[in-house]
């Protein structure tokens, strides 16, 4: 077991800062450091939902943890400071780069699976954990292209960072969907292949084809595909939570919620009839 | 010592530098379109990159509409002119507040040059604007609003 039970979550946006408090299910909401003013109080509205129970998780963007470089100090400290602000029980990143050599890419961009990418994560991995009180979990990202030298597959390379790093895992069912269908990886032998036990909690975003390339956008609706993801996980493992990813274009609460209860039901083993 | 007697590094710390490279160039190609490293699906690669592009003019386009409209049909064209010679700096208001200085003219309306100092102020991103700063003070005069004179990055 990965340590904390989260249930259902979703990622906290200021539009969706009343749904949050309507919804009494939610066991988790995620926020992105990079949004909030570093050594300012929190929103009112997330600190009513941390002193009624919910757990706030913070996730990263921008540390580069998969960079040749090393981290930048200062980002790990305003991460380190978010997660101890919040009282978070665990917070998260990408397994990903966002800059090398001065110039910042502006999106999650794959690291090549071989020896000296898994080096060069799990050193950055084990620097962030010298400074952060918490664990650390990390999450497979969507990938436009592939590096042109992989020594692995892609649950060996997330097994061997997990295994020498000691981080925990972030399972984004919706990325596996998009680099199934955009690279032609293989979700079934993915999920079987990933260390199921070192699950922190899932995330489930929405996304859109765009001249055959499926886009993870969290602007669109979530795909089918990516609850059926979750629930194959489900049954394979107990999920400790799973959480919904809407960053804009934001529905009506009513179509949110049946995204939300779709993945409520996915968590528990259930069908859903969304 | 000559060049060829030098130790050579070991193993470890030439694979590190090598993928700090690679990751530099990938790092070029993908923000500002240079060439892109040997060995990668260069189609793949250029519809990342596009996607980038598409990105951050969906930023600017959203944290300067005033702009974006005065710029009509032109707006993605231009936005895409100034990515290739603008790498991502990092955030989505310098992005925007760079570009503005790309595109701000003389007769860029008075509505929109106050846009442009508002996010400047809200933001705190102290930007080079150059030639264009000449003309957003002119501008902001005319449009009646000096006070943003006062501060430091003008």
């Amino acid at each position: 077991m990965s340590g904390a039970r989260l249930g259902l979550g979703i990622g906290w946006r200021p539009e969706l800062a009343l749904l949050c408090e309507r919804r009494t299910d939610l066991g988790f909401v995620e926020i992105t450091v990079e949004n909030f003013v570093d050594r300012a109080p929190l929103p009112r509205s997330l600190q009513r939902l941390r002193e009624r129970g919910v757990v706030i998780v913070p996730h990263g963007i921008s540390l580069s943890l998969g960079g040749a470089e090393p981290v930048d100090q200062a980002r790990v400290d305003r991460f380190a400071r978010m997660a101890e602000q919040c009282g978070a029980p665990l917070a998260s990143e990408h397994i990903a780069f966002v800059r090398a050599g001065g110039v910042e890419i502006g999106h999650l961009t794959p690291i090549p699976r071989t020896r000296a990418g898994a080096d060069a994560i799990v050193a950055n991995v084990r620097r962030v954990r010298q400074t952060l009180g918490v664990p650390l979990a990390l999450e497979n990202i969507a990938a436009m292209f592939e590096w042109p030298d992989a020594e692995m597959g892609e649950s060996a390379f997330v097994r061997t960072i997990l295994d020498e790093s000691g981080a925990l895992l972030l399972v984004d069912v919706s990325n596996l969907h998009a680099n199934a269908h955009n690279l032609g990886a293989e979700t079934t032998g993915v999920i079987g292949g990933l260390p199921l036990e070192r699950i922190a909690y899932c995330h489930v975003g929405g996304g859109a084809e765009r001249d055959g390339v499926y886009m993870d956008t969290h602007t669109d609706p979530v795909p089918p595909a990516a609850i059926a993801l979750l629930r194959q996980l489900a049954a394979a493992a107990p999920l400790p939570g799973a959480m919904l990813e809407r960053d804009g274009n934001f529905p009506g609460d009513e179509d949110t919620n049946r995204e939300l209860d779709a993945i409520r039901d996915a968590l528990h083993g259930q069908a859903s009839i969304a | 010592m000559r060049f060829t007697d030098r130790p050579p590094l070991p193993e470890s710390h030439r694979t590190v530098a090598t993928l700090a490279e690679r990751q530099a160039a990938l790092a070029l190609a993908l923000s500002a379109h240079a060439a892109p490293p040997a060995g990668f699906d260069q189609a793949r690669l250029s519809r990342a990159s596009a996607a980038l592009a598409g990105k951050r003019a969906a930023a600017a386009a959203k944290l300067l509409p005033a702009l974006w409209r005065s710029l009509g049909a032109e707006a993605a064209d231009s936005f895409r002119a100034y990515v290739t010679a603008h790498p991502f700096p990092g955030d989505h208001a310098p992005d925007a507040l760079a570009f503005a200085a790309h595109v701000c003219t003389r007769r860029t309306p008075a509505d929109v040059i106050r846009e442009v100092l508002t996010l400047r102020v809200r933001s705190g991103w102290p930007v080079q604007l150059g030639r264009a700063r000449r003309r957003v003070v002119v501008v902001a005069r005319v449009a009646g609003r000096p006070r943003y004179l006062g501060l430091p990055w003008f």
